[in-house]
């Protein structure tokens, strides 16, 4: 080897020298001057022309060399420098926080939107707290919210936007600049739109809170195929609560004035969409003012843990249980008779009638829980009213029987008198932002039609309110029920939170049912694995909305979510990149935009802001200074069917002699009530509708055109492409049993699915601080189950999942003639599992968790620590050798490193199964919510 | 890595130090195109570049297919989606983005002022490989203008930033070029983790 070409420091720095000069002949450097370096200083002055500034200050220079940021050998704040079990991370510098900048922002990874402010120092964000100033959430923050941190600043974050280069699925991807990307969505979209048939691009969200942005663009566009996942929610809570009231879709239990809190499979305490500002008003209610938390759920969740009475009933009989209750209750005498007789649109006759075969004992032949006790809690339920109320959420709503169900727990609250009463079962009319507060100028609604956004079997799911049957989306586009020309995906996961896991990755890696596909979204996940471009998302922390809840103060406030840091890469927020788009597909879409600045369009939106006395801020500059506003000249939205009507409303108004309903221009607008005109219920009756004629005739598409015009509502009709899909509902709350839950086998299960305190659905999974407390979900088992099948805490388990024989009776159009028979029923999938026996679960039984099973969401998700093999892939800010990260490096304890072999998985390792892989796509025929607690499955040990 | 070499040697050294720096952080900094490639692949540089550790495709092989295979394992190798290693840093440190050492650097580029090669985006993630390459780069420059001006002070002063700068923020590339080098697909990436590992190992210690 000749003696230049030896490894020695000094030859490797002759070639470097060499290196160098040869790149100053060129431009690769990307500075020039540069080439002279050999020459003498008598040419420096001339050469330092062309060089880059250099800016020498000597004071400065010795000045910043005290600075030191140790990586090598010293301490450095923060950082955990050598990996051991024992070593102890260095407590953060006492100052860390002091002198911070302190923005508001409103949290976004749950539903809840608490409000937050993060603490801002040299353009990072080193800490997020609960906002006091939030009415609704107080300054609580959970454990989701504070690891925001990890959300903003994962080392897995999609930066840059990315084009598929191999085929659908595989993985592989190069970066494009914005413009490339967007001219290529533009050149597709335009085509769709260009068409004729701007129906064909489909926009699917998850969980959004940009609503005015999205709808800007989609109807600029002029397609209303917009999908969303509500009825993978609460759609039959929804219903149900609108076939009472026409007014709201949620109630707001007043549970921090209240007695009694009767809970039907709620888990406020971990997953409620009220979350925070919910429990922490339920646990005032309870420790403040001593009322009493009673939860029937099937499992042992944290709410039911945390009640003063549990019960495990049978799944899906809550309605059973809670008709039970309303006749134990009549047949005491103790209902509400003036409220029944004023304000529902039953007689206590009728209801008498109506009731009588669901009898306590009735109710404990299904549910098993004992009649005594039912009546027991039923009349306590009625002594604590008016200050009592129902509360239930997805454990009693998602069910096939799910609208019935929710129809007879909130029954409950008109038959003791507790409806609209401080302490009782509430609601208010403003699902948003204060009305006050006025999004600037919108473009016209679209008006297109589509079976993917208003499938026409489903009498309930758009009528009121727009919650569309998320589920059936991906099923509908395999029997090619639809076609679409283009599919933007925005915050959705939907191979892992949808039903039927390998349709939906199938459906989406087929290029002839979905051509194209754009996803946004900040990181890159499973649905980001289909897609054909990804343009990486701004965090909820790197952006603008105003938000806002349902407020259990029960008046309208408003929110801001404003960017604490700037976006990180080239991240961007569709507020930032529509307008672009828009003008890119142009045909006047871009005229939506025409409304100046993002920051001009902040300022206008927020401008009805009051302005604080205290400070003398008004509009966005308070909302920036507070990140709240709440019109406490408002009064709480108590009994509002007593407000009056005002002479102005009643000037040329006419009452029906018959209903003494009150019109206006041809609408209802209250009712006269002991001669007076009172605001009433918004319901046809204008009473709260125990009989609901309308759920009856719209189900039968007839002409509710009247009913409507008595509400003053802006429910609508069926459309015409729902003829020839007539659904029975019944007027009343009545309740019936799902066919396949009769007469269960004994290896025979009804699976169930739970939330946790720690995680949403699949956005949470990546977060170190969250995925170390929840990471995998084993299936719970009741022990007595478990020793019936010669199973054992650890123990693996085959689970087949099947196909629900009421919906082949009632559903039959869903056509699932692809599923394979075994045993006369139709089988779904199959899964292994291990167990972990629970007592607190009801021994008919099976419950997993979501959010676990992630297959492509970052290697915290799929709790991988590191590959050391080359070519396997190495994991991002995990490998072993490179990285010294404490959390990832040696606390990532629960990596599974058994290979797949059941024989040497260790408990409580891994990062889970899918349990959605194992569930159907089973929609409630009438309101299409996805039945995620009717499944039968049927197991067997490994 | 070596002793500090001598001011003599730095005399005629440092120059041309700064322009492989310069040249190192532009291809880390983005996907390298067909020009860039036929630049490399070029008379002396080529040579210099491949004796330095680095690989180059010939001529004839530099089209749009191979730019696109690059662009492909750029993406896998630092950008993602999945599998990679991003060049912060932050991630090396802590596991994630922006992490305290980003003040630090942030500290020495007001006082280096590197050129500006990049967009806004990286001022903001001034813990990227490229962005410190970049900003040793312009410590080599300035060496050297130290030198031609014989300004003692200000070389003892620069150069002892030098090698803290390099101390605090470079060391971990040496590392972090290792495991590169394992996963890289192609020779071409292999190369310049190879070319960048060693130009770090000649750095004083």
């Amino acid at each position: 080897m000749p003696a230049d070409q030896t490894n020695t420091p000094v030859n490797a720095r002759r070639r470097f020298l060499q290196l160098g000069l040869a790149v100053g002949a060129t431009t690769l450097a990307g500075c020039t001057g540069t080439q002279k370096s050999d020459e003498t200083s008598a040419n420096a002055q001339q050469d330092k022309k062309q060089r880059p500034e250099q800016g020498i200050d000597l004071e400065k220079w010795k000045r910043i060399r005290g600075k030191a940021y140790e990586t090598g050998s010293g301490p450095a704040p923060g950082v955990c420098k050598l990996p051991g079990p024992m070593k102890k991370k260095n407590w953060p510098d006492i100052n860390k926080y002091k002198d911070t900048k302190q923005v508001p922002g409103m949290c976004q990874l749950c539903s809840t939107i608490c409000g937050t402010i993060g603490h801002v120092k040299d353009g990072r964000l080193i800490k997020i707290e609960g906002n006091p100033k939030d009415p609704n959430s107080r300054g609580y923050l959970c454990a989701r919210g504070h690891a925001g941190l990890n959300h903003l600043y994962h080392p897995e974050r999609l930066l840059y936007p990315l084009k598929r280069v191999g085929k659908r699925g595989e993985g592989k991807w190069k970066r494009v600049s914005w413009d490339e990307a967007l001219d290529e969505i533009a050149v597709k979209l335009k085509k769709v739109r260009d068409s004729g048939h701007p129906e064909k691009f489909a926009f699917h969200q998850g969980r959004q809170r940009s609503k005015d942005a999205l709808k800007r663009f989609l109807d600029a566009f002029g397609t209303k195929t917009q999908l969303s996942h509500r009825s993978l929610c609460s759609g039959n809570r929804r219903a149900a609560n609108l076939a009472f009231l026409w007014e709201s879709d949620w109630d707001l239990n007043d549970v921090e004035h209240t007695k009694y809190i009767l809970n039907f499979g709620s888990n406020a305490f971990e997953a409620h969409q009220g979350h925070i500002p919910f429990a922490s008003r339920i646990q005032k209610g309870r420790f403040e003012n001593g009322a009493k938390l009673v939860t029937f759920d099937v499992r042992l969740s944290n709410t039911a843990g945390g009640s003063d009475e549990v019960f495990f009933p049978f799944p899906g009989t809550d309605g059973a249980i809670a008709l039970a209750m309303a006749q134990a209750i009549l047949e005491a005498g103790k209902q509400d008779t003036e409220f029944l007789e004023t304000w529902t649109n039953v007689s206590i006759d009728e209801l008498k009638e109506h009731l009588k075969d669901f009898t306590p004992e009735q109710a404990e032949k299904l549910s098993g829980v004992p009649a005594a006790d039912i009546r027991r809690i039923a009349l306590e339920f009625a002594a604590a009213a008016p200050a009592a109320t129902t509360m239930c959420n997805r454990g009693s709503s998602a069910h096939l029987n799910g609208f019935y169900n929710d129809r007879a727990i909130q029954m409950l609250n008109a038959i003791v008198g507790s409806v609209g009463k401080k302490g009782g079962w509430c609601w208010s009319p403003w699902g948003g932002l204060d009305p006050n507060v006025k999004t600037p100028a919108m473009p016209a609604s679209a008006k297109t039609w589509s079976v993917l956004e208003d499938p026409p079997e489903y009498p309930l799911a758009n009528v009121w309110r727009r919650m569309r049957v998320g589920e059936i989306i991906y099923l509908y586009l395999q029997q090619r029920r639809e076609k679409i020309d283009a599919y933007m995906t925005y915050n959705l996961d939907a191979p892992l939170t949808w039903p039927e896991e390998s349709l939906t990755k199938q459906v989406m890696t087929d290029e002839d049912l979905i051509p194209f596909h754009v996803c946004i979204n900040c990181f890159y996940n499973e649905t980001a694995h289909y897609a054909d471009i990804v343009l990486p998302w701004t965090t909820y922390m790197e952006r603008w909305d105003l938000d806002a809840r349902g407020s259990y103060n029960l008046r309208p406030y408003v929110g801001i979510r404003t960017p604490m840091v700037e976006p990180l890469g080239e991240s961007k927020d569709v507020r930032e990149f529509f307008p672009e788009l828009a003008k890119r597909i142009g045909g006047g879409m871009e005229k939506a935009y025409e409304y100046g600045s993002l920051e001009d369009y902040m300022k206008e939106w927020a401008s009805n802001v009051d302005e604080n006395p205290e400070t003398g801020k008004a509009g966005l500059e308070r909302l920036l200074d507070e990140g709240a506003w709440e019109d406490e000249s408002r009064e709480p939205f108590y009994e509002p069917y007593n407000f009056e009507v005002s002479a102005e409303e009643m000037d040329g108004a006419t009452v029906d002699e018959k209903t003494n309903v009150i019109f206006k221009d041809g609408k209802g607008v209250g009712i006269m009530v002991d001669g007076k005109p009172i605001r009433g219920f918004k319901t046809p009756s204008r009473k709260f509708e125990i009989r609901s004629l309308f759920v009856k005739k719209i189900g039968n598409n007839e002409d509710c055109s009247d009913l409507i015009a008595a509400s003053g509502s802006k429910a609508k009709n069926r459309p015409e492409q729902h003829k020839g899909n007539d659904v029975e509902i019944d007027e009343m709350p009545i309740w019936f049993q799902p066919t396949e839950h009769k007469n269960l086998l004994d290896n025979e299960l009804i699976m169930t699915s739970f939330k946790w305190n720690v995680h949403n659905h699949g956005r949470t999974m990546n977060l170190k601080w969250l995925a170390e407390i929840v990471h995998s979900n084993p299936a719970w088992l009741n022990p007595k189950t478990a020793a019936s099948m010669g199973l054992e805490d650890g123990d693996w388990i085959e689970l087949t999942s099947y196909y629900s024989k009421t919906l082949v009776e009632k559903s039959p159009h869903l056509k699932r003639d692809d599923l394979p028979m075994e045993n006369g029923r139709q089988v779904v999938s199959t899964m292994r599992v291990p167990i972990v026996t629970m007592a607190g679960i009801h021994p008919k039984v099976i419950a997993m968790s979501n959010s676990c099973g992630h297959w492509e969401y970052t290697n915290v998700a799929k709790g991988i620590k590191g590959s050391p093999k080359p070519g396997q892939g190495a994991a991002a800010g995990s490998d072993g050798e490179t990285y010294r990260d404490a959390d990832w490096e040696r606390n990532m304890w629960w990596e599974d490193q058994s290979n797949g072999d059941p024989t040497k998985w260790k408990k409580n390792t891994g990062n889970g199964w899918n349990q959605n892989k194992l569930m159907p796509i089973s929609p409630d025929p009438i309101t299409g919510q996805q039945s995620f607690h009717d499944t039968v499955v049927s197991i067997k040990k490994v | 890595m070596s002793d500090s070499p001598t001011t003599e040697t730095a005399l005629t050294d440092s120059a041309s130090l700064a322009n492989v720096y310069f040249l190192l952080a532009r291809l880390w900094n983005h996907e390298v195109d067909a020009e860039a490639l036929r630049d490399l692949g070029s008379g002396q540089v080529a040579e210099a570049y491949v004796k330095a550790g680095g690989w180059l495709p010939s001529a004839a092989r530099i089209k749009d297919a191979l730019v696109d295979d690059l662009a492909i394992e750029y993406c896998g190798c630092f950008l993602g989606p999945k599998g990679h290693l991003p060049p912060h840093q932050s991630v090396v440190a802590v596991s994630r983005f922006q992490g305290d050492c980003c003040d630090s650097i942030k500290e020495y580029a007001k006082l280096i002022q590197p050129p500006e090669l990049f967009g806004s985006h990286q001022q903001r993630m001034v813990d990227h490989v490229a962005c410190l390459l970049t900003m040793m780069g312009k410590l080599h420059l300035d060496l050297q203008a130290a030198i031609d001006q014989r300004d003692d002070e200000a070389l003892g002063v620069i150069d002892g930033t030098r090698i803290e700068f390099f101390q605090q923020h470079l060391v971990w590339v040496v590392g972090y070029c290792s495991a590169a080098m394992g996963r890289a697909q192609s020779e071409f990436y292999c190369g310049l983790f190879v070319v960048t590992q060693s130009l770090l190992e000649t750095e004083p210690s």
